[in-house]
């Protein structure tokens, strides 16, 4: 009986790291939001980094960017919004979006704009960046966690 | 003896060597059935940036009436293909991406062949020629197929000189608050005088002298110079149609803003770093450096050149600023529609 | 989980026979020639050359994948590189008895390690970024590697090339010891009454292990090429191919050494680097690495050696240093240390796996056109070839790469712990793994937040 107890409670500390590793990553955090608001960003892209190459918005803030180029035509594409501008130097283009995806989202060129364009990219962050933090916490857990949940004889 | 052993290995190497033969030839074969086909008469043309060597054809050759096919792809970013002195629409060359198009010529000459989505700091270097031959051989007129001299030429006007305005006009300008209005100076609803109605006149005359002339006359003694100004802005404006000025700016906007900036200011990003100009002024950077694109909101230096002037500096380029030659890429309509919406830097030209 | 292969008729008559692994090869020769004409003769631009989008897209998210997580040294099997060479070698495309060429000489003993192999991909990282940019580079290289193989393959013996030059080589087999699949002896008795052991020295039925293993004796993966000579020239019947549990190998002390350990540091190193130059936004390290000479490359350069030949395995050093202090071990150092790089090889196949999710899913749609004009010269075989950029499954590909992540993380924990306790009693080997973890909770770190902040 003791042994079995002993097993059971082995098994009660493994699930209890396990469901925390894993709450870490799932449960949401109540949090206000910030009101959303209006912002505007110029970025001038360059051969091959976008300046600012990150930018910060809150979740459901109207986002207004204003595309231009220094030296070549590039182009500005959002991961899962998939919105699409380009820009020839000295010409300014301009798209407008409302951030309603949270999340961290890249900015690619998507004109072509010599060798290292595939490579050509920006960060979007909106709100937060929820996902990382999360996956720090649980891979701070599930580290240590590891070690012990799997601890096993020769 | 041909043993089972003998004969899975030469069937093996048959597959093999048909496998690899097939992986060579295909390409191969297509690039020649794909380029021979045509009996030489389809030619292809590279674009690449000129620090990449530019266009892979120098001179292309023709004869009126004989279209000539073209086969287009970019070696590197994205350029286009239009052909000067003509209004040929100008085709986006997509770098791996391949496009054909036909040009058909009507008259012999030189033509040049250029690119018109900026590509670099040296893209305005990124020109050709097509030579046209008339069908009886004759190559026709060396230089452009527009066999008028331009106005500042046959007016003899030194395109350097430094503006001229007269002190009143001067002191004028600096008083102005705003820029002149063509719209006030509709609402004015005074007679022009009928130089001021004449393109010739206007032309081949400054804003100065046309605020001058008017001040001058006794006719418009009540108008203050202010009001004036606005006089000369909508003579400017009444002289030019809307889709001159529409055409302009798309002009502009296309092989001007790169240098000169949206706002004109001269601040565009490729005129920060013109090749050759550094070289002329070792030392000095821009924007320190007094020369480089030219500022056209500059209103007291816009002022004081002439329409003429301005075709002039359009047409030949240089000036030591890296401004490039338009003259074998413009037509006359072309250059006039880009000076009339140049002339909009300084002064308002929309009207209801 | 043990589940042999070989005792399913009709897979154990595919895996004998000799065709089914000479048309993969000859077919992926044909391939391979196909993309060096590609890469030579095709357009400069990369996204639209066959050469370009195939090997770096197309080929490496395969193998990272599909091809190592699950079949190990599968690719080896089926590589075109040395296959020109191997068949002069043995003289026969398919079964053996032909007359080969080749001077069969052994490969010199002090090379018989990986440390070349690593050293080739270092070389080889030095010029990514232009090597995958440039169809004509990745032409060249291609080129270059397949000569090599060919003229190695006719002055050494077997697959030498393959086991101590080639840096691909060198991570398959690294990452081949957690892959499911192995090929083994059933029962090592029959070995001991079998004296020619045929699958050393060959028969008329099978060459004798190109690989230079020794199939009776094979514990780990990192050096089985599964190319089934074994199966076919054991008289026995003896050898079997296996399906097991995820990371088998790392248990197996033998075959651990320096050199492995290394080339797992030189991945976790470039995984991190090339996480940071190419998935960056920073423009001027990207140029830095492609503008191959300049002042700013040579930087770059010595920051990438430095990093995966000095930091990355000094940091490890200091945290088994820290471990075994804390733990009290007497085990020798030198020991402790290549037996816990070999616990981490979980960590950086995962890594790379994220890296790999993280720009598959983003190029893969070049693919499409590239099929239907591979040269770039306008063809339009399949109706493709004017099918735009987008990128696929963006919102996936983040959450994907944490899992990878933090799998391997956990993974990797697993593992510590374990080779701890080979030598040490629980206790004692929980407090070693201490600062190896956080060791390895700092490359996740850092790895999370290059691809997913």
């Amino acid at each position: 009986m003791t042994n079995l107890k002993s097993q059971i409670s082995n098994f009660r500390f493994q699930i209890v790291l396990v469901v925390l590793t894993i709450a870490v990553l799932i449960v949401p955090v109540p949090l206000t939001w910030a009101a959303p608001q209006e912002r505007h960003f110029r970025i001038e892209a360059s051969r091959y980094q976008y300046m600012p190459s990150i930018i910060h918005v809150n979740l459901g803030d109207k986002v207004t960017i204003d595309l231009t180029s220094n030296d070549v035509v590039h182009g500005l594409y959002v991961d899962d919004y998939a919105l699409n501008i380009t820009a020839d130097p000295g010409q300014t283009s301009r798209l407008t979006f409302v951030a309603d995806k949270p999340g961290t989202f890249a900015l690619r060129c998507s004109a072509p704009c010599g060798p290292v364009h595939p490579f050509m990219v920006g960060k979007l962050n909106i709100g937060p960046n929820w996902l990382l933090w999360r996956a720090i916490g649980a891979a701070s857990v599930a580290a240590f966690a590891g070690l012990w949940v799997f601890k096993r004889g020769r | 003896m041909v043993t089972r052993r003998m004969k899975t290995e030469w069937l093996a190497r048959g597959l093999l060597t048909v496998l690899i033969a097939v992986a060579i030839a295909t390409p191969l074969a297509a690039r020649w059935i794909q380029v021979g086909s045509t009996n030489g008469a389809t030619l292809e043309l590279h674009a690449r940036m000129p620090e990449n060597g530019g266009w892979s054809l120098d001179v292309i050759h023709a004869v009126v009436g004989q279209p000539v096919h073209l086969r287009l792809t970019s070696d590197d970013v994205i350029h286009s293909f239009a052909v000067g002195q003509t209004n040929w629409p100008a085709l986006d060359v997509k770098p791996g991406e391949v496009v054909e198009t036909s040009l058909l010529f009507d008259k012999p000459g030189r033509y040049t062949f250029y690119c018109t989505r900026w590509c670099g700091p040296n893209h305005w270097r990124m020109r050709g020629i097509i030579e046209v031959q008339s069908p009886s051989g004759a190559s026709g007129v060396a230089s452009l197929p527009t066999s008028e001299p331009p106005l500042y030429q046959k007016l003899g006007l030194d395109i350097d000189a430094a503006p001229q305005l007269s002190p009143l006009a001067e002191q004028s300008l600096n008083e102005l608050k705003g820029l002149p209005s063509a719209e006030r100076g509709a609402a004015l609803h005074v007679e022009l005088p009928a130089e001021l109605r004449q393109h010739d006149w206007l032309r081949t005359h400054t804003p100065a002298e046309a605020f001058s002339f008017l001040r001058n006359n006794s006719a418009y003694n009540e108008l203050l110079d202010t009001q004036l100004w606005d006089v000369v802005a909508f003579a400017w404006r009444n002289a030019t149609a809307d889709a001159a000025i529409a055409r302009g700016a798309q002009l502009y906007t296309r092989d001007c803003v790169a240098c000169h900036g949206e706002t004109g200011r001269g601040d565009g990003p490729a005129g920060r770093d013109l090749p050759g100009l550094q070289a002329m002024m070792p030392g000095i950077t821009m924007p320190d450096a007094k020369r480089g694109p030219a500022d056209l909101t500059d209103l007291g230096r816009m002022a004081g050149l002439s329409d003429a002037q301005l075709q002039g500096k359009l047409l030949r380029g240089g000036m030591g600023t890296g401004m490039p030659e338009f003259g074998s890429l413009y037509t006359d309509d072309q250059q006039w529609a880009v000076i009339a919406f140049v002339r909009g830097f300084v002064m308002n030209l929309t009207t209801k | 989980m043990h589940l042999e292969l070989t005792k399913v008729p009709w897979l154990k008559r595919l895996l004998v026979s000799r065709w089914p692994l000479f048309l993969l090869r000859a077919a992926t020769l044909a391939g391979f020639v196909l993309t060096v004409v590609a890469g030579l003769a095709g357009s400069p631009v990369g996204s639209h050359n066959f050469a370009i989008i195939f090997v770096w897209v197309a080929w490496w998210t395969f193998l990272k994948l599909i091809a190592i997580p699950l079949g190990g040294r599968a690719w080896c099997s089926v590589c075109p590189i040395p296959v020109m060479g191997e068949w002069m070698q043995q003289g026969a495309l398919v079964e053996p008895g032909g007359r080969g060429l080749g001077l069969g000489r052994p490969w010199p003993k002090r090379l018989r390690n990986i440390w070349l192999p690593t050293g080739v991909f270092a070389v080889i990282g030095l010029f990514s970024a232009v090597i995958l940019a440039q169809p004509r580079v990745t032409g060249w290289v291609l080129l270059g590697l397949i000569a090599l193989a060919v003229v190695l393959g006719l002055v050494f013996e077997r697959r030498a090339f393959c086991r101590y030059v080639c840096p691909i080589g060198g991570f398959i087999g690294l990452y081949s010891r957690v892959a499911p699949v192995e090929v083994r002896v059933r029962d090592r008795a029959v070995c001991a009454t079998h004296q020619e052991k045929t699958c050393v020295t060959g028969n008329a039925q099978g060459y004798g292990c190109p690989w230079q293993a020794v199939p009776l004796a094979l514990t780990q993966n990192t050096n089985c090429g599964l190319c089934m000579e074994c199966l076919r020239s054991c008289p026995r019947d003896n050898i079997a191919v296996n399906v097991r549990s995820f990371g088998a190998d790392l248990a197996q002390r033998a075959g651990r050494s320096l050199d492995q350990a290394y080339f797992g540091f030189m991945m976790l190193g470039s995984v991190l680097i090339y996480s940071t130059v190419m998935l960056g936004a920073w423009g001027n390290l990207k140029t830095a690495a492609y503008n191959v000479g300049t002042p700013a490359w040579f930087i770059y350069s010595a920051v990438l050696l430095a990093f995966t030949l000095g930091v990355l395995p000094g940091l490890f050093l200091l945290a088994v240093c820290a471990g075994r202090t804390l733990a009290g071990s007497k085990v020798p150092l030198k020991r402790t240390f290549i037996a816990q790089s070999h616990a981490i090889i979980p960590l950086g196949l995962m890594a790379w796996i994220a890296f790999t999710i993280s720009f598959a899913f983003a190029k893969s749609s070049y693919v499409w056109p590239v099929l239907s004009d591979p040269f770039g010269w306008g063809w339009n075989l399949f109706g493709t070839a004017q099918w735009p950029w987008t990128p696929h499954l963006s919102s996936v590909t983040l959450l994907l790469q944490v899992l990878a992540l933090l799998g391997g993380l956990v993974w990797t924990s697993i593992w510590v712990r374990r080779i701890a306790q080979e030598e040490l009693p629980e206790r004692s080997a929980a407090r070693q793994s201490l600062p190896i973890m956080l060791y390895c909770l700092l490359f996740t770190i850092g790895m999370l937040w290059l691809l997913v902040g």
